[in-house]
């Protein structure tokens, strides 16, 4: 093998930079199939069988010098070149970002719904018959009955009225005749109970019955018996968690017993086939009476919730009324208790795939495939289904920025202003950078130092000076203060523009001084000299000779800077954001450019349209790509270079 | 030279050493874990209330599963991270705004909950309704976002929006005064929108708990539910502007964003400004003596006040939960978030309202001051009211208002009408 030929510190120089490279890469395509990366994982993949191919083998020698610069072309260039054309001519935004296959899944998974009593239970989670995969839940259904306290036989001779002249404010006057609870008299509302003593009341002389008492009214026969069918639902307030239900009235007195409400559970087991009503003897209950036990039914301990959360979290479990109806555990147990919380719920959208519809099973809707990205009810088009996905539509995207006048309106005035900047731009850089290089083509003294003053512009991270033009430029800025003065450098249309322009010449034509001074070197001084002896003057000798042989030079390099300027985002989008806008509310800015533009519709807005920002970003590519070989080929640098 | 079995040595080294870095590659762990985003100031305190994963025993909060928080650098960056976040390395729960809920759902990023019934009642119907979309929940209320309005020591509260300007135009001299009011916190759409509605301006109106979608036609009188009010252009003659030629321009009281001049937060801590609005996040920026003071801002009326955006923060159920199989995992710690202890623990660290009213005890005198101000006059924040479409957004057409007719001059009548359209369309186009 003759890869191993050479010198040794060569070789094993190689064999770590190889080594190195391999394994980073692979690591690299190991994580990017962990996080589901598919296509860049087979990409680093082919790059390093390519490392592997171009520097472990001899069979191509350019290749060993070629290989780094394709992988960066392909990664850098063509990928994103690619994804931007196709995503061109896809529906692409805010709503329909997914995969077909993906949306299908996720309205499935979604298309759910509580019962409409939202239905409810504290469950114990755990498994039946001994299998773990047959994960089931142990509920209990409460249930609050009434009926006589046990323990408690006092009774009572009672007066029904009402409080205060209103016969709505119910009120039942009671008097312990037997002598067996610890009241001898009480008032009770259905929400107060008040106990009185003999001067709070006036007894009747027979039977030592409390007849009335301060603001209580008792009911006439006439009005009681009109009651007659009410009163046995009517529940007056005792001591805590007891109350006082009147019997049949004997001549106008209600015998009131005392009563209890009281909580008594049914439980069920639920699993994926199966719904069963567990007798109370077949359940292990907690103090209160909620099962946290079964026959059949094993717990799940903690570790095996853990185990199992994700089963657990998307089993449905079926319930007492048949599908779509179902069980599904919501939460886990808290740490430290038995229990989980489980709603029932409905499946209400459901998929067909034969069809490739929906159809929601309540309300009868069905959801086509629209053409558009959405699964929509043909019958009410506002209905569709969330999230949509990714669709195909050719050159709508292209079609809207002539046709919607929402887009093309702004757009026209962007695109004029984008080729007024780019050409702007070039012209007074040039002239400038060319001004001062004529200048200093002279000999003058301490001329290494303006030369190295004017090249301190382009050294300097154009980032920084434009952030800080912005600041000096802004209402409360230097430039402001300093003069005194109140212009909107950066907020009126116009200024805002010469503003952009003026710090983008301060930027740039230092490039242009370097390279018009190099220029200036190369043209021979025999034709100056020559043109001088035939009797031209110096502006005739610049206008005629030097500049039309700097332009032949420097056209390819004006073309390109026009083409850089084209998409010069750092200058707008740092200085001016785009702004001010064109109209009030509107996204385009008085100095948006396209890719600014562009920038704004994909990402600065709500609604991200990466669809339509592609479109734009194409139709970019197509103008700067056109002049770009317009300007090559007047250039004839192509032909010099074959 | 190399001999032969020198080749085969070197490289099997190399493909040992690329198997070693495939090696490298992270094992999972034997502990669940459920992962949590958040911004740079709530990942942190997220951090301490859960601590450190390798100090957390499986099951401190989910029975099994350590709680990894994530704190984005801020944000923006949150929102990108979220956005960009795949079904491998998104999170189980993201901490973020309401507003994040429509595009979360359309994007097919958020996951449906259903709260237990005793945790949902300690919200309101609003909070609930500020992280749902179309009738499903998509997250547990954490704390309430609001801005409420700040006097300094020594300015008498003010019953009506006139007493504040009269204040500062009676002190401007002898006070030496650079404003009457600005803002601290939430910028001049969000924090400022609460004076534009003591004015008679914002972007809805709210009747019965729903946006009133009564909007008036062009030449009909203005309707319940017009974003603004008849008397809103003399209110800003009236308060705030003064008049200027044909045109009009800002009387000096209100100054939304720093300006030649102005600068709100060293002003008013100097007692250069009377009046600040500032914001439920800026607990240390004043001191509590003025923090107790904070109110809505008083309206033309007295009893009426200007309503401040009073949205919930949530902790939000993402659809990777179910794709990593933590689905019922993240419902639990979603629980715990909306349960009273957890707004507790959690706002102990926090010092923000708490959303949960029973927890709200629980707060400190800075929080109490907030919630408050919150229940007096507050509306929700309804993305799909206020993002518009093309560019018509509340966001970027409340600072440019007042840019323009206080500012640059324009003219109040066609720039108000202007923006009367826009925020009706948006009301509108909110509504389908």
């Amino acid at each position: 093998m003759r890869i191993f030929k050479g010198n040794v510190y060569a070789v094993i120089a190689k064999l770590i930079f190889v080594t190195l490279a391999e394994s980073m890469l692979g690591y690299l395509m190991l994580s990017a199939f962990g996080t589901g990366d598919t296509n860049i994982a087979i990409f680093l993949a082919v790059c390093i069988l390519m490392i592997a191919f171009a520097y472990l083998t001899n069979i191509s020698v350019p290749l060993k010098f070629f290989a780094p610069g394709i992988m960066f072309l392909i990664a850098f260039v063509i990928v994103p070149m690619v994804f931007t054309l196709s995503m061109s001519v896809f529906k692409y935004q805010t709503g329909n970002m997914l995969s077909k296959e993906a949306s299908i899944s996720t309205i499935d998974d979604q298309g759910v719904v509580p019962d409409k009593n939202n239905t409810a239970y504290d469950v114990v989670i755990g498994y039946y018959d001994g299998k773990k995969s047959n994960i089931a839940v142990l509920g209990s259904i409460e249930k609050e009955v009434e009926g006589a306290a046990p323990g408690v036989t006092a009774k009572f001779d009672s007066v029904l009225g009402y409080l205060n002249g209103d016969k709505t404010n119910l009120a039942v006057l009671a008097t312990d005749t037997w002598m067996d609870s610890q009241y001898a008299y009480f008032l009770a509302t259905p929400s107060s109970f008040t106990p009185l003593t003999d001067a709070d009341v006036t007894l009747e002389e027979e039977n030592y019955t409390a007849v009335s008492t301060k603001d209580f009214t008792a009911f006439s026969k006439a009005e009681i018996s009109s009651m007659l069918e009410d009163i046995p639902s009517l529940k007056f307030k005792y001591e805590t968690n007891y109350f006082l239900k009147l019997g049949s009235p004997i001549k106008g007195m209600f015998e009131g017993s005392v009563n209890q409400s009281m909580t008594v559970y049914n439980y069920f087991l639920a699993t994926k086939d199966e719904y069963i009503r567990v007798p109370p003897v077949d359940i292990v209950k907690d103090g209160s009476g909620v099962g946290i036990g079964a026959k059949n039914f094993k717990k799940f301990t903690s570790e095996q919730i853990s185990k199992y959360s994700n089963e657990i979290g998307n089993v449905r479990l079926t319930y007492s009324k048949p599908a779509p109806y179902f069980i599904g555990i919501e939460t886990l147990p808290k740490p430290g208790t038995n229990f989980g919380y489980a709603i029932v719920q409905i499946k209400n959208i459901q998929y067909d795939k034969k069809s490739d519809t929906f159809t929601n099973v309540l309300s009868g809707a069905v959801y086509t495939d629209d053409g558009k990205g959405n699964y929509r009810n043909a019958k009410k088009p506002k209905d569709f289904l969330e999230p949509g996905w990714r669709q195909g539509v050719w050159f709508d995207n292209f079609t809207s920025l002539f046709n919607d006048t929402r887009i093309r309106e702004p757009l026209i005035k962007v695109f004029i202003w984008t080729i007024a900047f780019a050409f702007l731009t070039v012209i007074t850089q040039f002239a400038l950078g060319l001004l001062v290089a004529v200048a200093m083509d002279k000999k003058i003294r301490g001329r290494g130092i303006y030369r190295s003053l004017m090249i301190l512009p382009y050294a300097m991270p154009s980032i920084m000076s434009i952030l800080i033009w912005g600041g000096m430029l802004d209402d409360n800025g230097a430039i402001n203060g300093i003069l005194n003065i109140s212009v909107p450098w950066l907020h009126d249309e116009w200024l805002a523009k010469v503003s952009v322009l003026l710090v983008n010449l301060w930027l740039g034509f230092p490039y242009f001084y370097l390279i018009a001074s190099g220029s200036l070197q190369a043209i021979p001084k025999e034709l100056a000299e020559s043109a001088s002896i035939d009797g031209a003057n110096p502006r005739q000798i610049f206008r005629l000779i030097t500049l039309p042989l700097l332009l032949r030079m420097l056209t390819p390099l004006l073309v390109a800077s026009f083409a850089f300027n084209f998409n010069n985002f750092n200058i707008i989008y740092l200085l001016t954001g785009g702004g001010p806008s064109f109209e009030f509310g509107s996204v385009a800015g008085a100095t948006d450019i396209l890719i600014s533009y562009t920038y704004k519709l994909a990402f600065d807005t709500t609604i991200q349209n990466y669809g339509l920002a592609s479109a734009i970003s194409v139709v970019i590519f197509i103008i700067v790509a056109s002049m770009s070989m317009y300007g090559i080929r007047k250039s004839k640098v192509l032909d010099d270079f074959a | 030279m190399f001999s032969m079995n020198k080749k085969r040595a070197a490289m099997l080294a190399v493909v040992g050493v690329a198997l070693g870095g495939v090696a490298l590659t992270p094992a999972h762990a034997a502990t669940k874990t459920l992962t949590v985003w958040a911004d740079e100031t709530r990942g942190p305190h997220l951090q301490e209330l859960f601590g450190a994963v390798e100090d957390q025993d499986a099951g401190d909060f989910v029975d099994g599963y350590v709680i990894d928080v994530k704190p984005q650098a801020d944000f923006d960056a949150l929102k990108a991270a979220l956005d960009n976040a795949t079904d491998a390395s998104g999170p189980d729960i993201v901490l973020g705004p309401n507003d994040w809920v429509p595009s979360g759902v359309k994007n097919g990023k958020l996951a449906a909950l259903t709260l237990p019934a005793a945790i949902k009642a300690d919200y309101t119907a609003n909070q609930i309704g500020d992280l749902s979309y179309k009738g499903k929940l998509y997250g547990v209320p954490l704390d309430v976002n609001n801005v409420a309005m700040v006097r300094n020591t020594g300015v008498p509260k003010p019953a009506t929006f006139g007493a504040m300007v009269d204040y500062y135009f009676a002190n401007k001299d002898s006070k030496n005064l650079t404003a009457g009011l600005c803002i601290l916190g939430g910028g001049t759409e969000w924090g400022g929108m609460s004076v534009y509605s003591a004015l008679g301006m914002q972007p809805y109106r709210m009747k019965a708990g729903k946006v009133d979608l009564t909007l008036s036609k062009p030449g009909k009188a203005a309707a319940s539910g017009d974003p603004i009010q008849a008397n809103f252009v003399n209110n800003l003659k009236t308060y705030v502007l003064t008049a200027d030629g044909a045109n009009w321009k800002s009387n000096g009281f209100y100054s939304p964003w720093d300006a030649a001049g102005v600068k709100c937060e060293s002003d008013f801590k100097a007692g250069k400004i009377p009046y600040a609005i500032l914001g439920n996040w800026q607990s240390d920026l004043v001191a509590t003596s003025i923090v107790a003071t904070a109110q809505p801002v008083p309206g033309i009326t007295a009893g009426t006040y200007g309503n401040a955006f009073g949205s919930v923060s949530g902790a939000l159920l993402t659809s990777f939960a179910d794709k990593k199989g933590n689905l019922a995992a993240a419902k639990s710690l979603l629980n715990y978030f909306g349960s009273r202890a957890g707004q507790r623990d959690y706002q102990k660290i926090e010092r923000r309202p708490h959303a949960n009213a029973k927890a709200s005890k629980f707060g400190n005198s800075f929080q109490k001051a907030f919630a408050n101000a919150a229940g007096l006059a507050s509306i929700p924040q309804i993305g799909s009211y206020l993002d518009g479409t093309g560019g018509n957004s509340w966001w970027s057409l409340a600072g440019n208002y007042w840019y323009r007719v206080a500012m640059n001059g324009e003219n109040l009548t066609t720039v108000t009408a202007n923006l009367s359209t826009l925020l009706k369309a948006n009301v509108v186009a909110g509504s389908k």
